[in-house]
């Protein structure tokens, strides 16, 4: 219930949008029996018979309802109404307890490498807490809202839901095919693996994971990450052949006396590090920490990738940029659409490193 | 997750690592070189949404790598390694997508 003119005689009292759809939904009417409105030193009061639709003011005389259709309600089945007024989707950051409702992000890979480097160096001494990816947000939800009496919209439920993330334009998903180095496609049963066919091979993976909830469900709206990953695949030198490891056999690994981990990468072989009294921290325990020169490797290729696909930034000549631009939506078939979010992601590297800073800031969110 | 896997062909039994219950890579199912795993929601999303082309990872898997020097064994620490996770993509309506119709 709302008022209007509270302080002059026109004083008048009347349904919101929001309070007849309650009624209407709810079956409130028949609790409302009463309502009181007070005055300085003054008290107004009225009983409302319980299966009256109508109210009446102070004054005595009867209110119109909000959808001016007379004093008779229509009784009957009702077509289903949804029991939120409005849905929007959220990016949340559970690391800062951030949300979003729009992400553009620009992204510091040059700082990030910076930083996996002094981890490769640090290995010993890394904290625990290192994590040797992006995350751009932990995950999106669905926020609902009701409208209350005074047309605010108040949260009333948030939902996990698969989600959806179209690209903008066909450059858009070029420059994602560029900056994304693994790709698997499936078709009818068969899944196969394409590695891109960049002429210059991203050693980046950008991805968009699912989450399984407590009772079990997983949807596709989990965190989005940016992981260094130089790797086309691991092989075993075996006494100086190159074996894929599904193919090291009984055979060969008993009559071998040397095997040798390696990661292939570029075309180039780069070999475990041997020194087995190095216990291995979670943060640094990971392939590109692993092999000998890997990390490196795949530094010269991320110069080379944005030296040759990026355009180069207005703020620093230095600084090659990909944009990728997204919209994001909820994927389950016959839902009713969601607003789309925007997700954009300028993705940067100054590939003289001249300005690659260990303590700057990887992601920048506008 | 957080499941361990051999990292060589899973009827090797000399290669398998004897101090911890191993799986044999993809239980058997090698996608490629360096995708070692597609957990199981991955599958079942693209079926629900007939999607064609698949992108993802997690990185939340182990795999045990052989390693001999001169005739002699060694055991490796385990490494954590990506698998594919969930994500994919569709060209639907002439737009792009990741993750669904």
């Amino acid at each position: 219930m709302a008022f209007q003119n509270v302080t002059t005689g026109d004083f008048r009292t009347y349904l919101t949008k929001y309070g007849m759809r309650v009624l209407l939904n709810k079956g409130l009417l028949n609790n409302v029996a009463y309502f009181s409105v007070k005055d300085d030193g003054i008290n107004y009061a009225e009983s409302v018979p319980a299966n009256s639709v109508l109210i009446k003011a102070v004054t005595g005389d009867n209110l119109k309802n909000l959808y001016n259709s007379g004093p008779q309600l229509t009784t009957g089945v009702r077509p289903p109404i949804p029991n939120v007024d409005k849905e929007e989707l959220i990016f949340i950051d559970e690391c800062n307890n951030l949300e979003y409702k729009n992400i553009i992000a620009t992204i510091n890979l040059g700082n990030y490498l910076a930083q996996l480097r002094n981890a490769e160096t640090n290995y010993q001494t890394i904290s625990n807490g290192y994590e040797p990816y992006l995350r751009l947000f932990d995950e999106i939800k669905v926020y609902s809202y009701k409208e209350n009496a005074f047309n605010q919209y108040k949260l009333w439920n948030t939902e996990d839901r698969n989600i959806t993330l179209t690209f903008n334009t066909e450059v858009d998903y070029k420059n994602y095919l560029l900056f994304d180095n693994t790709h698997v496609v499936k078709n009818g049963n068969s899944t196969i693996v394409d590695y891109g066919q960049n002429r210059f091979k991203s050693p980046f993976k950008f991805s968009v994971g699912s989450l399984r909830s407590a009772n079990g469900v997983i949807t596709q709206n989990g965190a989005a990450t940016i992981y260094f990953y130089p790797v086309d695949s691991f092989v075993y030198d075996v006494d100086g052949l190159k074996i894929l490891p599904e193919t090291l056999s009984e055979l060969t690994y008993n009559n071998s006396r040397n095997i040798i981990p390696q990661v292939q990468w570029n075309g180039s072989y780069y070999g475990i590090k041997t020194d087995t009294t190095v216990t291995w921290k979670q943060p640094v325990n990971q392939v590109p920490f692993r092999f000998n020169g890997l990390l490196e490797a795949g530094i010269v290729a991320a110069k080379n990738l944005f030296d040759f696909y990026g355009t180069t930034s207005v703020l620093n000549p230095n600084v090659k940029v990909i944009q990728i631009n997204m919209k994001v939506n909820t994927a389950q078939p016959g839902e009713v659409k969601i607003k789309d979010a925007n997700l954009t992601l300028n993705l940067t590297l100054d590939t003289t490193e001249t300005s690659w800073s260990l303590t700057g800031n990887t992601i920048t969110i506008n | 997750m957080n499941d361990v896997y051999y990292l060589a062909n899973p009827d090797c039994i000399s290669c398998k690592n004897t101090d911890a219950p191993s799986k044999a890579l993809n239980s058997g199912n090698i996608y490629a070189g360096n995708v070692f795993n597609i957990v199981d929601s991955f599958v079942e999303n693209a079926n629900l949404f007939g999607a064609t082309r698949f992108f993802g990872f997690s990185i939340s898997n182990y795999g045990t790598l052989v390693y001999k020097l001169n005739g002699q064994k060694i055991d490796l620490q385990k490494i954590q390694f990506p698998s594919l996770d969930t994500l994919y993509v569709t060209n639907k309506d002439k737009n792009y997508r990741l993750g669904g119709v």
